[in-house]
């Protein structure tokens, strides 16, 4: 066999397209040709990498103004999640030189964080009021959150999936690999502004709030006070962002201001790409695409596994989506069998700012969720009944006890896997009560 | 949990790479390999205190998860022909020679030039890879999404990998030296 088709079996084995024939060919080249059989293993293990790091790079909720699903509105495998909770994250000259000065403290945190010092070393996460030093905090649930305050009371949020290196020599430098933050500027130095890179943009800071939200392709960065001015990296173009305005740096998009508006309905849509954690299986046949459940162990109950899934919330036009008091959470799916199915939002104040979760569910009262003869199940959560999600509850006084009036960012679901629920997902909506009737 | 199972847990978590290969080895679609992982985990998880101390964590997981392999076949009552039962044996055999578990900074290294080398492929090319293997479409579905001929999308797989793995060849070497 030459090297042609021993390739060309190897393509087809990781595509599941070898006929039977073809199956015994390369069952006994693997046998009988260790050369070809440490090649077959090293084959499968770059498409394995190569799946994970293309899926890594399509992720990250990020608003996108043009309808279109942006690349940030994709998964977020469990592999990565799992991955980057062992990783070390190597350093560079520019972020870790405050190896061991202390930057500022931590304000609040919650979920699944992990914490990398500027040395290289995970550290265990300080508590509320504990000092960090520079370095790297990667949120790696959809539930997580972490408020850093520096030293002059400049506050930085990270939450979600987030990818975040701080510094602060004189200088506070940020750079957001993915995800989202939201900054609040005390007044910075002239000479010394704070600056935030993400991999489409860098920002200048001088004293604002603003709210960044990254992946691989583009940024989006609302300013709700002051003015942050911006670089688009690809072609070095500039535009100063006043308050009340938003931009979006996409490489083939203009780069322009724009003033988002407010919606009250939404709904999700699922077809159009992986939500932000669990497993995506587009639609197929007649069989709708699906958002599935993947196993998370919450970090205040390492005894529990949970399935879990995930949608960011994103507005055809960019819109922020507003909750009202009597609106309504829909969500159809399927389940294989009867479970209690638990739902929970992430929310954040009109500037963009983290603003606590909540959970819609009726918690330990939930009633079990049986699915009709096809697996299908339709589920309503009103916003009447709302409650602190357990994973902020030591951080209750910093939010409202209700999320009204603030902006829906996730949706989240979820089931105890000891129940084997299969939980999946085909649609969710958010219903405000002038529209309850129609649906 | 005590220590012992939070370190075999830990460790069973960072092999997931090395199991999604494995995976993709025996099913041939990344989703179905992607959910297999998931499944393997949740055993792994129900099932830490049976691992043997001092054996290997990725042995382990990979034999949990070709007994998951057989759960998925069963569940979609597929039979498997003699030859892809032999195949099956073969891949085994194959990552039992030739995979290792590689240390979480060299796995994150190893990805970051992954993720470089991926950066430098032409788009169409990257977006020609991410269909075929995370969206497990075909040459024809690709064809007729990108309006290429299936041969066209044969040669692209066939450059941009090979373009991936000199890439990452040449950056392994550059970091080694």
């Amino acid at each position: 066999m030459n090297q042609s088709e021993i390739e060309d079996l190897f393509e087809r084995c990781h595509t599941h397209q070898l006929s039977d024939e073809q199956m015994g060919e390369l069952a006994i080249l693997l046998d009988s040709d260790s050369d070809a059989a440490r090649r077959f293993v090293e084959e499968m293990t770059l498409s394995a990498n190569l799946g994970s790091v293309m899926q890594a790079s399509r992720l990250t909720p990020l608003r996108n103004h043009h309808g279109r699903r942006s690349f940030g509105q994709r998964a977020v495998p469990i592999l990565l999640l799992v991955f980057l909770a062992f990783a070390l994250i190597p350093g560079t000259d520019l972020f870790f030189s405050s190896e061991t000065e202390v930057i500022g403290t931590i304000a609040g945190s919650g979920g699944s964080l992990v914490w990398t010092a500027g040395n290289g070393q995970l550290v265990d996460l300080p508590g509320q009021g504990g000092g960090v030093t520079g370095g790297t905090i990667e949120g790696l649930s959809p539930d997580a959150w972490f408020c850093l305050e520096f030293r002059d009371g400049s506050r930085v949020t990270v939450s979600g999936i987030s990818v975040l290196t701080v510094s602060d020599e004189g200088q506070k430098r940020l750079r957001l690999r993915e995800g989202r933050i939201s900054v609040s500027a005390t007044q910075q130095p002239d000479k010394r502004p704070m600056l935030v890179w993400t991999r489409s943009a860098e920002l200048q800071v001088l004293g604002t709030q603003f709210d960044v939200i990254s992946d691989a392709n583009q940024t989006s960065l609302s300013v709700s006070e002051g003015q942050v001015r911006l670089r688009r990296r690809s072609d070095r173009q500039e535009l100063v962002v006043p308050a009340m305005h938003r931009v979006v740096v996409d490489p083939v998009l203009p780069l322009e201001l724009q003033q988002p508006g407010t919606v009250r309905f939404w709904e999700s849509d699922v077809a159009a790409g992986p939500g932000c954690y669990g497993r995506w299986v587009p639609a197929e046949g007649g069989d709708p695409a699906i958002q599935r459940s993947a196993p998370l162990i919450p970090e205040k109950a390492p005894n529990i596994t949970l399935d879990l899934l995930s949608l960011s919330v994103v507005s055809p036009d960019g819109a922020d989506v507003l909750l009202e008091s009597d609106a309504q959470v829909e969500v159809t799916g399927r389940i294989k069998s009867a479970c209690r199915i638990y739902c929970g939002i992430n929310v954040s104040n009109s500037s963009g700012e983290f603003a606590g979760k909540y959970r819609l569910d009726a918690g330990n009262r939930q009633p079990l969720t049986t699915p009709d003869a096809d697996g299908n199940f339709r589920l309503v959560y009103s916003l009447q009944t709302t409650w602190l999600d357990p994973s902020v509850e030591d951080e209750k006084e910093r939010f409202e006890p209700s999320p009204h009036g603030r902006m829906l960012d996730h949706v989240w679901f979820f089931a105890n896997a000891a129940e084997r629920s299969g939980l999946e997902v085909t649609q969710v909506r958010l219903i405000p009560v002038n529209r309850q009737a129609l649906h | 949990m005590d220590n012992l199972d939070d370190v075999v847990i830990r460790d069973a978590f960072a092999v997931q790479p090395e199991l999604m290969a494995y995976a993709l080895a025996l099913l041939g679609d990344y989703n179905e390999a992607q959910d297999v992982v998931q499944e393997t985990m949740l055993v792994v998880v129900r099932k830490h205190d049976q691992f043997e101390p001092g054996t290997s964590v990725l042995a382990w997981c990979r034999a949990i998860l070709r007994i998951e392999v057989q759960r998925l076949y069963r569940r979609k009552k597929q039979e498997r022909s003699l030859n892809e039962r032999l195949l099956a044996d073969a891949i085994d055999g194959a990552f039992e020679r030739f995979q290792k578990d590689s240390e979480a900074e060299i796995r994150y290294r190893q990805r970051e030039i992954l993720q470089a080398c991926l950066d430098r492929q032409p788009e169409k090319s990257a977006d020609i890879l991410f269909q075929r293997i995370v969206g497990n479409s075909s040459y024809l579905q690709i064809s007729e999404r990108l309006g290429m001929s299936v041969e066209g999308v044969r040669k692209s797989l066939f450059r941009s990998r090979r373009r991936l793995k000199e890439c990452v060849q040449l950056r392994h070497q550059e970091t080694a030296r």
